[in-house]
């Protein structure tokens, strides 16, 4: 129970849902602002990690450029998704992108050479030797928890330093989206959003609009992957299943159509309704193992999204008028 | 050769499971315009259904199977009066009935871990019984799954097509509104039709189970994608379509290993086959093999 | 001379009916052309042909002298030929304002290099195009809901929403699908002094179907009749009014004859 008021503890919800942020602003400029049904969002996190971590384990490439690459190789892949778009109505396409993110997770869980396979990124150079990508950037972490001791003292831990990275880059990633969907740029989105053939008859440049959407989508995807592979060290092809995206969307739900600001707050939301179950110790939880807690926690997340259809389906700050799905 | 025949019968096995349970899907999505993503834990709840009744209640397996169909017919129905029907008057359209099934997803298959735990389980049959014909070996629980599994798509097939009742569905698949107006009670015919998925998602459930060994609670997620791949390809809007692409995409995991075919794909890949045999049908024939050009 | 808009023998199928069946047609620069017939002579099917919505097995469509039978919908309009639609596309999830200056061409901030790199050109069209926008709406007397979201207007106050919002393109040809229908007789009109201004003042020519015969025999300059996919007659109102054939094809259809007006919005 002393877990409740452990600062380590909170600040590590704390980043987590500030990675979910920034993977559910992706998403909500695919989907809240344009229209397009991403179900496979995972992928461009999973793309954005093992990118950075392979060029870093086997070619020797420096973090940051590493990373770039990432958000670059991320970005490309959200461009290819447009090719099914063009062809495909809404739900075929939600359904195409879970059949590519499973694809995506697959290759990396068959292909040990690359991958590391089910072992995950410690495996990358083969089961006698364990890898790490990421010494460059505990390094960077420490000069930051170092500049945060010396600016506000007591809240050294390095689990601090990170949540402060992360919603630095949240906030950047609000920056710069925000005035992006309010231009005239995000105006054709959303006519796109609304009804395409209006917007082709009136000239607009629509598969070009929708890369755009869901390259730049998946480039925050890939961001949010980096900070996911840097904040825990080390992972897996099973760290990006189809849940996590359901969790993305979860998030985009509650926050709202279109609405940039109050994705971080669905963010955490989410975050604390995710990690606050695990404190459910008294009756009648103190009946439930562990597994059967997450079992719960999985039925009170599939309630919240059909209550959220049944009776908010504008999300907590949507407005009514602007609701995305009829 | 007795490589490739022996891949296309264990196609079969797997295929006529995947048609049981596209037309499941493809019942659902034509006339009740859901696309069903809590359609996989469907099936999970017949297996173990079956499982309860099979181990725990020591019923043998034609029972169980029975038991299995009847349980999970209840809980279509359960949903559609608490769920589905209640959803569609307040207005739900597609999309929001989409994401409501991916939380019913969540819960149902949530609900049967939290009861059933996550240990594998199986049933009590005999997986070491072979018969081997020309060359072919085939296990019994394989065989029965093919004949039980190819005699409720025949049957299925055989009602949509024959029957006053399969006419109606139909009716419904095309227009509901126009349906109604021909004197057809749209309401209670929709219970109809999730008694009749309900009855077939069981028994898929029960032969996925029985054909896999031993499975746990993932068993219908795990098929759920290629369930709407099959569907998919074989054709939106086309019951057939779906039983056809069900029985290809079957066909093709299996094959796609045969060593005459360039060696074979590795057998790792086969989960993802159903996946990629998906995008590619889609790119280059979006309305799949048997359905109908998308129109504006 | 040759005409703005040509139209030759364009055949469609729709699973082995044919919709459109050797349709040729011209429209002349700074006309107001009116095309009619009974419903299901594939009117709309033209017009989504000659607009890039879809494409026909054969025959050509030649805008300004340039074959577009085979450009997409986007580029068609980028050329000047916009169009509106039957069932109206206004985008209901957005103000009346942003529809409007959605449609404008040229827009810098549509470009993401741009509006990086030009914050201040972006700003000072955005406010051009804004001017415009609300010129236009308050011709169309729709100025007072420029900060509404479209889907609380009525449905004619949509359709000249679609219509003001097709202007905004700076077209050199409009085609107007079913303009009057659903509109109150008085906001009709409205709409009708617009097209016969813009034709007057900017030389724009208009296109239309519109069941409502009477306003199309009293406003257009040529009249192509459709029946079955073809076109059977052209020519001014007077000649096309006493047709036989035009006669015979509505009929054959509703019993209404071309002298008489439909009275049945859509």
């Amino acid at each position: 129970m002393s877990q409740i008021f452990s600062l380590d503890f909170w600040s590590l919800v704390g980043a987590v849902s500030g990675i979910y942020a920034i993977f559910s602003l992706g998403l909500q400029l695919q989907f809240g602002v344009t229209g397009l049904l991403n179900f496979g969002h995972v992928a461009s996190m999973a793309i954005g990690a093992y990118t950075m971590a392979i060029l870093v384990v086997k070619e020797h490439l420096p973090l940051w450029s590493a990373s770039l690459v990432a958000i670059a190789a991320g970005m490309l892949f959200g461009a290819a998704l447009s090719l099914p778009t063009l062809r495909l109505r809404t739900d075929y396409f939600a359904i195409t992108t879970i059949a590519i993110s499973e694809t995506v997770r697959y290759f990396a869980l068959n292909e040990q050479a690359l991958t590391g396979g089910a072992l995950g990124t410690s495996n990358l150079e083969g089961p006698t030797k364990v890898t790490e990508y990421n010494a460059d950037w505990v390094s960077f972490q420490a000069s930051v928890q170092r500049w945060l001791h010396d600016i506000v003292g007591r809240y050294s831990e390095s689990d601090f330093a990170m949540l402060v990275i992360v919603w630095v880059i949240v906030l950047l990633c609000l920056l710069v989206l925000s005035p992006m969907v309010r231009s005239p740029w995000g105006r054709v989105l959303r006519a796109i959003r609304e009804d395409e053939d209006a917007a082709s008859a009136l000239g607009k440049r629509v598969a070009w609009y929708k890369l755009q959407s869901l390259a730049i989508g998946a480039g925050f995807g890939a961001i949010a992957g980096l900070l996911y592979a840097f904040e825990f060290q080390f992972f897996s092809p099973d760290d990006f299943d189809p849940l996590t995206t359901f969790y993305a969307w979860l998030i985009v739900l509650i926050a709202g159509t279109a609405r940039i600001w109050a994705v971080p707050v669905g963010a955490l939301i989410f975050g604390l309704i995710f990690s606050g179950t695990r404190f459910f110790n008294f009756k009648p939880f103190t009946y439930l193992d562990a597994a059967q807690l997450a079992y719960l926690r999985m039925i009170i997340i599939g309630a919240i999204l059909i209550a959220l259809m049944a009776w908010r389906p504008q999300g907590i700050f949507g407005k009514r008028e602007e609701m995305v799905l009829e | 050769m007795t490589e490739l025949l022996q891949l296309m019968v264990n196609g079969l096995v797997e295929g006529s499971v995947y048609a049981l349970g596209a037309a499941g899907i493809s019942l659902v999505f034509g006339p009740l315009r859901i696309v069903n993503f809590a359609q996989g834990d469907y099936l999970t709840f017949g297996a173990f259904a079956a499982v309860l009744a099979n181990l725990a209640w020591r019923l043998d397996m034609v029972l169980s199977t029975v038991f299995a169909m009847l349980a999970t017919a209840v809980l279509a129905v359960a949903l559609e009066f608490v769920l589905w029907r209640p959803m569609r008057k307040r207005g739900a359209k597609t999309m929001s009935l989409f994401i409501t099934s991916i939380g019913l997803a969540f819960i149902l298959r949530a609900s049967i871990l939290f009861v059933a735990g996550s240990n594998e389980r199986e049933y009590r049959v005999n997986v070491f019984q072979y018969y081997a014909i020309g060359g072919v070996r085939v296990s019994e629980p394989q065989l029965i799954s093919i004949a039980v599994a190819l005699s409720a798509i025949v049957a299925t097939a055989v009602l949509l097509a024959r029957t006053s009742f399969g006419r109606a569905v139909r009716a419904i698949a095309d227009s509901a509104e126009l349906a109604s107006v021909a004197g057809v009670d749209v309401d209670r015919m929709v219970v109809s039709i999730w008694i009749l998925v309900g009855v077939l998602a069981g028994l898929c459930g029960m032969l996925a189970g029985l054909i896999q060994s031993s499975f746990d609670a993932n068993l219908g997620f795990n098929l759920l994608l290629p369930l709407f791949a099959a569907v998919i390809v074989g054709g939106v809007g086309s019951p057939y379509g779906a039983l056809l692409g069900g029985l290809a995409l079957g066909q093709v995991e299996e094959v796609s290993t045969w060593s005459g075919f360039f060696g074979g794909v590795n057998p790792i890949w086969k989960p993802a086959i159903a996946f990629m045999v998906l995008i590619v049908v889609l790119l280059w024939r979006p309305q799949g093999l048997l359905g109908r050009a998308r129109t504006l | 001379m040759t005409a703005l808009l040509e139209v030759r023998d364009v055949v469609k199928h729709y699973g082995g009916i044919a919709a459109v069946s050797g349709a040729s047609l011209d429209v002349e620069e700074r006309s107001i052309t009116g095309l009619i017939g009974p419903n299901g002579a594939g009117k709309t099917t033209l017009f989504n042909i000659i607009s890039g919505f879809r494409r026909a097995e054969h025959g050509t469509v030649r805008f300004g002298g340039e074959r577009i039978e085979r450009h997409s919908a986007d580029r068609v309009a980028r050329s000047g030929l916009v169009r509106t639609f039957q069932q109206t596309k206004a985008l209901t999830r957005m103000t009346v304002l942003d529809n409007m200056m959605l449609a404008a061409p040229r827009q810098p901030g549509e470009d993401l290099l741009r509006l990086a790199l030009s914050p201040r050109r972006v700003r000072r069209r955005e406010r051009e195009v804004e001017a415009l926008a609300r010129e236009l709406l308050a011709a169309v007397r729709l100025g007072g809901h420029a900060d509404d979201y479209a889907g609380t207007l009525s449905g004619g106050q949509r359709k000249l929403l679609e219509f003001a919002r097709a202007l905004m393109t700076e077209p050199r040809m409009v085609m107007l699908d079913e303009p009057m229908a659903g509109v109150n007789p008085t906001l009709g009109l409205e709409l009708l002094d617009r097209v016969q201004e813009l034709r007057a003042s900017n030389g724009t020519t208009f296109l239309l179907i519109e069941h409502d015969l009477e306003v199309v025999m009293a406003v257009s300059d040529l009249i192509h009749v459709m029946s079955n996919g073809a076109v059977i007659a052209s020519g001014p109102p007077s000649e096309v009014r006493s047709n036989p054939d035009v006669i015979d094809a509505y009929l054959g259809k509703h019993g209404e004859s071309p002298a008489q007006p439909s009275g049945v919005p859509e």
